[in-house]
């Protein structure tokens, strides 16, 4: 039966370069029920921006500058047709809620967005549905893992996390799950061809005429220090079939073992609106579920937006409205092998950090400061257990 | 006459005759004489030769036909060869005695159609007014090389002009731009709803019963109906009434055997032909990632046949397939919590044919039939390893009941039928699931009737047409739930405005009309004709599918209130030449097909338990045209055939369509089988009596697909968007095959046993050809990548027996 060998292993990587015929508008935003930093982004792809195959890793990249952030649009939320929430430009193209904002259960938001230009958007009604709660969530470790093009090694062990929970009866319920992974960092900057300084409460890599170019140099977390890693898969689900049952062993994220140290593992479990799993759904036959026999042709997605001036722009993205029941989970990682201690630097770069030694160029090496980011923080995260 | 013409004599060519010859051999003294075997006259120059002991031995037969040949005791096999005639073998062995040989040599010309895949109806070609049919049969199905050395008649038909499909597993072919569920498959009266075995690899028929195929796609006669496209009418063989039979095989995928056995000599007779594939517990030993696929499939045919006495024949045939198919590959049930995805298919069709004869001139054709599918998909849950299974069904009955009239230029059929469609669109069985509801979706019933007449007329020596005239009349009945929907707004559940529960047996909706059927034929010359034909044909039950190709568990689905019946008009030409006495025949086909009412998808449809499909799908028409050419070598020892076509299919939704349902903005796009160019070569070659060689190669333009038109950063991950559908092609698709048929290897003649040998190379020069380009979002990376089905060679070996 040679046949199968031949038939299902036959998948090649296929270069590709696309250029875009126009600009599109990308809105991404969820409002939840969460104490917790709240947005939207606007950014606008370029009309003939190019999309090509990597040479080595056939990996698809944008050009530089193919994304532009929107910038100083007026954007609202509107709570129950009443309520206007004003978002102010935190970054470009990034608005923020009120810091005190908390949206509530069964409320219904709707996102106006008006450009600077003039272009109107405003998106469908949405409601933020109940979620049920986690009843029970475990975990595995899965030697085999995942692919993850983000490590050196590519492919790389996990711990997946599975969860149990009662779908509610008499209604209609569409859930998301993601999750948000704390790892202690102890290497906070690298600099190429310079040295650190610090000053006070701000720290930069400064070129240094000794030194090549390329060299390196890492240099230490002065306090503790938290790389945040965001789940990227999309899963999603309906209790279309299972309304009212009880559903067990639901795979929800698989965290990569990128070192031995405990993490902190927030699994977040969501409700969506109908449209919004819809919109989700198409997402991930487009791009997940891809690559079977009998695909699904990919079509144009509609998101919940439209220019009211011209119903037929393709605007991309979603703004939704989803609770969230969180469960803060320490990962401790007894279950793992293969794994470093402090391996974290390692795993994402390929190589032992470099640390300038003293006396060298200077006498006192400084350590660097933990800057707080999308993807780093200094402050402690809550479940976070000290030793 | 081309060489040793002016010699009356015996012509010695023996070379090295000097060399030494064994003394204590015996000579084997071969004489003979050759005659043409229609003429009775001697055939001069024909050319014997052979070799022994490195020597050639040949001589050429003389003006009265006669040659001598005196060889070393020992096997020989010596050839017969003479320009325009069928060249024969002479087998000798140790034990041989002298021989005087009367041989009758037959004229390529005379001889029977080696290509049986021709353009011919019934009669000869140029003479038929029928366009656009070709006769496959079974011998020429079994000498296309085929991989894994499973004779398969949906890749056999691929191999003819105007005949397509979306790759190597793809479910169904395209004919002439038409859907694979355009393509009425009917088996002995039965129609075949799901043609493929593991997902498009083997076709379903038991090749051991299979006898000949017909593939209607021009002129279509008016006594088919029901589905848009062409028509493929398989025939299974008629039990052997005189003697007991058993043919079987193995190959590296199946193991086949079929029996005929007479129950009363010249009276009543059966046979079983059974296909079983069952090895994939061998899978793991290739690779680790195979463990998790499962597949097997079997299929069983049983057929009666009773002379009821010299005026009555009765026959039954009853069919049973069964699929297993568990993978990864193919996107799960969802929504429901588990790991490994299974699809099982069954089918068991049924038909009774009874015909009489009335008189020499008349006959009287009565067929019941029924045909049943059911098609399963399924998830295994993680904990229990609980099957949750979604099983669906199309049921299908008809009656179908005609009268032939033979003139002397004249040939008429009138009938009728009448069909009732029953389709089960989802059941969802939740086995011992704690998790999982039951969910059923009501049967969908309907029925239709037909009457049809055809009609073949000679007008004189240059003229001939043939009429046919169908009527159908379809009823959508309840009990059903109809929705009614704010006109000019997109069907959907927010725009829905009365629902109304319709009872039992009442006609919810009915359609109906002519289908005119039409063909002429002018004879330019005796080998030179014109034809030209037009042909309306109406659908009323469809795949709803928004795969590139159906799967097995597609949803079968009949016209009703909201879904109209596709009819598709059809309009073709032909020029038929036929050459030198028939041996090669040359085709020049041009048509232009228009449908109505194809069915098209809105982005992200979903059918699975779907109580209302119209708010998925949206109808349009769809566009398609082609010029198709074919030169044949029918006869001889070297036969094939090359073609090549032009072919182009479009769709577009309707213009009526709110601009959010409409596809490309309702413009005219690509569909998704729409290949331009296709060129097609078999060839066979006859070695000598136990060896033949063929040879497929075929060339296609890629098939469209819809490539992203950007990328965005979104939800953390790096996502594809599109915009118009099929804005790209994949890359060209080639494949060369060959095959080694040895027939009969021992030599030995009138024997009990025989056996045969296939030996095939499927894409002889590892083309990786494409089966679909995708794009996948991998940790925030995304990749292009394409699926190849058969990425090496594919060497099998196959054995085939007859025992009779």
């Amino acid at each position: 039966m040679l046949l199968l060998g031949f038939i299902w292993g036959c998948v090649d990587l296929y270069k590709v370069e696309i250029k875009t015929p126009k600009s599109y508008l990308i809105v991404e935003g969820t409002i939840t029920n969460l104490p917790e930093r709240q947005f939207v982004s606007l950014f606008r792809t370029q009309s003939n921006a190019i999309f090509k195959s990597s040479e080595f890793t056939s990996t698809i990249v944008a050009q530089r500058g193919s994304y532009e952030a929107v910038k100083g649009a007026n954007v609202k939320v509107v709570e129950d047709g009443r309520t206007t929430y004003n978002l102010t430009e935190e970054t470009p193209g990034v608005y923020v809620m009120p810091s005190l904002f908390l949206g509530k259960v069964g409320s219904v938001y709707q996102l106006f967005i008006e450009t600077k230009e003039g272009q109107q958007y405003v998106s469908s009604l949405e409601t933020m549905n109940k979620v049920t709660p986690i009843e029970r969530i475990y975990e595995k470790f899965n030697p085999k893992g995942v692919l993850d093009r983000s490590t050196s090694i590519g492919q790389i062990a996990t711990n997946d996390f599975y969860v149990d929970f009662t779908d509610p009866v008499n209604e209609r319920n569409f859930y998301r799950w993601s999750s948000v992974t704390y790892e202690i960092q102890n290497i906070c900057t690298t600099c190429r061809g310079g040295l650190y300084y610090k000053q006070a409460t701000s720290g930069a890599c400064r070129e240094e005429k000794l030194l090549s170019v390329n060299n390196l140099f890492d240099y230490e977390c002065e306090s503790l220090c938290w790389d945040i890693f965001y789940g990227n898969s999309l899963n999603i689900f309906s209790d279309v079939y299972t309304n009212g049952k009880t559903q067990k062993d639901k795979l929800v994220a698989q965290i990569p073992l990128y070192q031995s140290n405990p993490c902190l593992v927030v699994i977040r479990q969501e409700s969506l609106s109908a449209n919004a799993y819809r919109y989700l759904k198409l997402v991930q036959d487009q791009s997940l579920n891809t690559g079977t026999l009998a695909d699904t042709p990919p079509a144009p997605i509609r998101g919940n937006l439209d220019n009211t001036a011209d119903k037929s722009e393709l605007v991309l993205g979603y703004f939704m409205a989803n609770m969230v029941e969180e469960n803060r989970y320490w990962l401790d990682r007894k279950n793992t092998s293969g794994a470093q201690p402090y391996g974290l630097f390692l795993t994402k770069n390929g190589r032992e950090a470099i640390l300038e030694q003293p006396f060298l160029y200077r006498a006192s090496v400084p350590k660097s400061i933990c800057v707080n980011s999308d993807t780093r923080t200094s402050n402690s995260p809550s479940g976070w257990r000290f030793f | 006459m081309a060489f040793f013409l002016n010699s009356n004599k015996y012509f010695w060519i023996v070379l090295c005759w000097a060399s030494l010859q064994g003394f204590s051999q015996r000579i084997i003294k071969l004489e003979g004489t050759i005659i043409d075997s229609l003429t009775n006259e001697p055939v001069r120059g024909v050319a014997i030769a052979t070799t022994a002991d490195n020597k050639i031995y040949g001589q050429i037969s003389d003006k009265a036909g006669k040659f001598a040949l005196f060889l070393p005791q020992g096997k020989h096999i010596i050839s017969l060869k003479y320009l325009g005639y069928v060249p024969q073998w002479i087998y000798l062995n140790e034990n041989s005695p002298d021989q005087k040989l009367t041989i009758r040599f037959q004229k390529v010309a005379y001889q029977l159609e080696q290509v049986v895949i021709s353009t011919k109806g019934y009669d000869e070609n140029i003479k038929k007014p029928l366009l656009g049919v070709n006769q496959i049969n079974i011998k020429t199905l079994s000498k296309i090389p085929a991989a894994f050395g499973e004779l398969d008649f949906l890749r056999g038909v691929q191999m003819l002009p105007g005949v397509s499909s979306v790759g190597e597993a793809s479910n169904g072919v395209n004919i002439r731009g038409g859907t694979t569920d355009q393509n009425l498959i009917l088996m002995d009266d039965t129609p075949i709803f799901n043609p493929t075995h593991m997902f498009g690899l083997f076709s379903v028929i038991p090749p051991d019963a299979l006898n000949n195929l017909d593939l209607y796609k021009g002129n279509v006669p008016a006594r088919y109906g029901g589905r848009a496209a062409a028509v493929m009418d398989i025939s299974l063989k008629t039990p052997d009434l005189t003697k007991f039979k058993m043919t079987g095989g193995l190959s590296l995928i199946s193991e086949k055997l079929m029996v005929n056995v007479p129950v009363i000599k010249d009276k009543l007779a059966f046979y079983v032909a059974a296909r079983g594939a069952f090895h994939d517990f061998l899978l793991p030993i290739f690779s680790e990632d195979l463990d998790s696929v499962k597949t097997r499939f079997s299929e069983v045919v049983g057929k009666v046949f009773w002379r009821v006495n010299t005026k009555n024949t009765v026959s039954l045939m009853g069919y049973w397939s069964d699929d297993y198919f568990q993978t990864n590959l193919l996107a799960n049930l969802p929504n429901v919590v588990g790991e490994t995805t299974f699809f099982e298919h069954r089918t068991h069709n049924y038909s009774l044919k009874w015909v009489s004869l009335i008189n020499p001139r008349l006959d009287w054709q009565t067929t019941i039939s029924s045909a049943n599918y059911d098609p399963t998909i399924g998830t295994i849950e993680t904990a229990n390893r609980n099957k949750v299974r979604l099983a669906s069904g199309v049921y299908q009955q008809q009656v179908n009941s005609s009268l032939n009239y033979q003139f002397k230029k004249q040939k008429w059929e009138i009938g009728a039928s009448f069909t009732r469609y029953q389709i089960k669109p989802g059941d969802l069985k939740p086995g011992n699931s704690a998790s999982v509801n039951a969910l059923s979706l009501p049967s969908e019933y309907s029925q239709e009737a037909a009457f049809f007449a055809d009609g073949e007329i000679a007008i004189n020596n240059r003229l001939a047409a043939t009429f046919g005239l169908r009527y159908s009349y379809y009823m959508a009945l309840g009990p059903t739930t109809l929705r009614s929907y704010q006109p000019n707004e997109p069907k959907d559940d927010f725009s829905v405005i009365a629902s109304q529960v319709i009872p039992k047996g009442k006609i919810t909706k009915s359609y109906g009309g002519f289908e005119p059927r039409l063909g002429l034929r002018y004879a330019l010359t005796d080998e030179l004709s014109f034809k030209m034909g037009y042909n309306l044909m109406r659908q009323y039950i469809q795949i709803v599918s928004n795969t590139t190709t159906p799967i097995p568990t597609s949803r079968w689905k009949t016209s009703d209130v909201h879904i109209r019946p596709q009819i598709s008009h059809l309009i073709t030409g032909g020029l038929y030449q036929s050459l030198k006495n028939n041996i090669y025949e040359f085709t020049l086909e041009g048509y232009l097909r228009q449908s109505e009412n194809s069915i098209d998808y809105k982005p992200g449809a979903d059918f699975l338990l779907q109580p209302f499909p119209e708010t998925q799908l949206v109808q349009g028409r769809s566009k398609a045209y082609g010029i198709e050419t074919m030169i044949a070598k029918k006869k001889g020892n070297f036969t094939g055939w090359l073609n090549y076509t032009y072919a182009r299919t479009f769709n577009q939704t309707y213009p009526d369509l709110t601009v959010l349902e409409q596809v490309n903005n309702g413009n005219w796009y690509r569909a998704n089988y729409d290949r331009p160019h296709t060129f097609n070569a078999s060839i066979e070659l006859v070695a000598d009596k136990h060896n033949s060689f063929s040879f497929n190669f075929t060339y296609s333009t890629g098939r469209p697909y819809t490539e992203p038109v950007g990328f965005i950063q979104y939800l953390n991950n790096f996502y594809p968007y599109f915009d118009e559908r099929n804005n790209n092609r994949i890359p060209a698709y080639h494949r060369l095959d060959l095959a080694w048929n040895i027939k009969n290897p021992s030599m030995k003649e009138n024997k009990k046993w025989k056996g045969n040998w296939a030996f095939t190379v499927y894409n002889v020069y590892a083309r990786k050809n494409a089966y679909s380009v995708f794009f996948k979002t991998e940790n925030g990376a995304a990749r292009a990548y394409k699926l190849q089905i058969f990425g090496a060679p594919i060497i099998s070996l196959a054995y085939n027996f007859l025992y009779e």
